[in-house]
């Protein structure tokens, strides 16, 4: 009777709010007609040409930042590849702490592994640190990985002679991680004697990253797709050999690491733009934000110039 | 085949125009879903907007023979649950004791709608106890469905709504031995 009553009362409270009359279907139809969506089955158009810009800002007389900026054909920026500064550092290496590479080889494909870190516990104005290590999972059929994915990206029309698509895959978006998990964690991790404590969770049906390989006996490029917010990349570019250069009018980066060649291009992903908080030199501030879709194609095996030819083949 | 599998057939074959039917047919409640996850009316507003579009966007994807307001609910839920993840992967989480339940999730309703304890500890639900009372108790899915929707077994599912009908329970007993200030009176 009690639960009845409870139920009858969670139900009203629901009901309760006032809510206006909407009608959005007119503005949902033209919001689709305007954005130009294209499915999986439709024709791939990114009809991006980008403007060529690279930027060397000079902070103060001894202090040299190094950033490359790439514009789209509406000259808005895409891209800021930069270095790393005091806010946005790499990734914390947690190797020392935890044996990821073999506890990511016994997890389950499309499932993530979660650490969870408490900061300097002992003072006062503590943090948490949750990094999420998703698993990819594997295809060995291209045109199934493509379907799969749930986005459009573009991939290489021709390949280099000998070379076929061997594997590929997609990582999925972690699944959110609600309160009652992240107090597990903090407790795990209180009671560990590290701070430290490590779980497993689900992922999404959202793909956020594509990798695909395509081999010659034993040799191979990859080509990496994945979604970013935002249009600054923050990397180590320090012994990076850097050009930018312009290809079927969108403008890439052409990057050598001693024997590592890569290119790197992005795209702006279609209906993207909203309102996010985000820490901009160390203050969190709300600000519209975009996502791109980011081309990463590396080899060690291609020449720069075959590395561009495949390049050139997946522009439209 | 309903109507709404007709209808969603027509518009895989490019009938764009009959997705406005689609739309009329669900705004109402996935309005109502926002706005108890979102707590704020335009947010909520332009949330269901971006849900039908996401929706159609991923229309190729819909199983015909399952339920379609599961199929929504799910992209609602994903969408939101997209929102808070983008928001918390941007920042380190500051610890204190109120995060715990409250912080980053209980967004702040817009005032007289919270007045009373029921609605306020509703509001302070983890979103994912909130979506499974809301499924369960107004749009009276099954566990399976909303398993289904929150990507969980429906054991997990019928767990969790006991647990946020346990936790609702608990706040509002909190509540009435707390002194309010006045702002909203308890026993009411």
């Amino acid at each position: 009777m009690e639960n009845l009553q409870l139920t009858n009362e969670i139900k009203q409270a629901f009901n309760s709010v006032n809510l206006p009359e909407i009608d959005l279907s007119d503005s949902v139809i033209n919001s689709i007609k305007n954005a130009k969506y294209y499915g999986s089955k439709n024709k791939r158009v990114f009809a991006v040409s980008i403007l060529a810009a690279v930027l060397l800002l000079t902070t103060t007389a001894f202090v040299a930042v190094r950033m490359w900026v790439l514009n789209d054909s509406n000259n808005n920026i895409v891209l800021r590849y930069r270095e790393f500064d005091e806010y946005n550092e790499g990734p914390t290496d947690i190797s020392e702490k935890l044996n990821l590479d073999s506890m990511m080889e016994n997890l389950e494909p499309g499932k993530a592994l979660v650490y969870y870190e408490l900061i300097e516990p002992e003072l006062k104005g503590v943090s948490e640190n949750i990094s999420i290590y998703p698993k990819p999972v594997k295809y060995t059929d291209l045109e199934m990985l493509v379907k799969k994915s749930g986005f459009d990206f573009l991939i290489p029309a021709k390949l280099p002679e000998g070379y076929a698509f061997a594997e590929g895959a997609l990582t999925y978006d972690p699944q959110y991680l609600d309160f009652d998990d992240i107090s597990k964690l903090r407790e795990e991790a209180k009671n560990s004697g590290t701070n430290t404590a490590v779980t497993e969770c689900e992922t999404t049906s959202e793909v956020i990253g594509v990798n695909i390989i395509y081999q010659n006996d034993n040799k191979e490029f990859g080509v990496n797709i994945s979604i970013w917010d935002g249009e600054d990349l923050y990397t180590d570019i320090q012994d990076l050999t850097i050009e930018h250069m312009t290809l079927n009018g969108r403008e890439i980066l052409y990057i050598e690491k001693e024997d590592v060649r890569k290119i790197e291009m992005r795209e702006l992903l279609p209906d993207s733009k909203r309102i996010a908080e985000i820490i901009e030199n160390g203050k969190a501030v709300k600000k519209e934000i975009n996502s791109y879709i980011h081309y990463t194609i590396s080899s060690k095996d291609l020449s720069k110039e075959e590395l561009l030819e495949v390049v050139q083949s997946m522009i439209p | 085949m309903d109507s709404v599998e007709r209808t969603i057939e027509k518009i895989k074959q490019g009938s764009l125009e009959e997705y406005k039917y689609i739309v009329q047919k669900y705004q109402k409640s996935i309005f109502k879903y926002c706005y108890h996850m979102l707590g704020a009316m335009e947010e909520a507003e332009d949330a269901v907007q971006e849900v039908f579009i996401k929706a159609y966007q991923r229309l190729y994807h819909y199983k015909a023979g399952t339920s379609f307001s599961s199929w929504l609910y799910k992209i609602a839920y994903n969408h939101f649950i997209d929102h808070l993840r983008r928001k918390r992967y941007f920042q380190l989480v500051p610890l204190c004791d109120s995060v715990v339940d409250g912080c980053d999730v209980s967004y702040s309703f817009e005032e007289d709608e919270l007045s009373l304890p029921l609605q306020r500890a509703i509001s302070m639900l983890p979103p994912e106890d909130r979506t499974v009372l809301m499924l369960r108790i107004l749009e009276e899915k099954s566990y399976e469905e909303i398993a289904d929707v929150l990507g969980k077994c429906s054991s997990t599912v019928r767990k969790r709504y006991e647990r946020a009908r346990k936790k609702i329970k608990q706040s509002i007993s909190k509540m009435e031995g707390d002194v309010i200030d006045g702002k909203f009176a308890v026993n009411q």
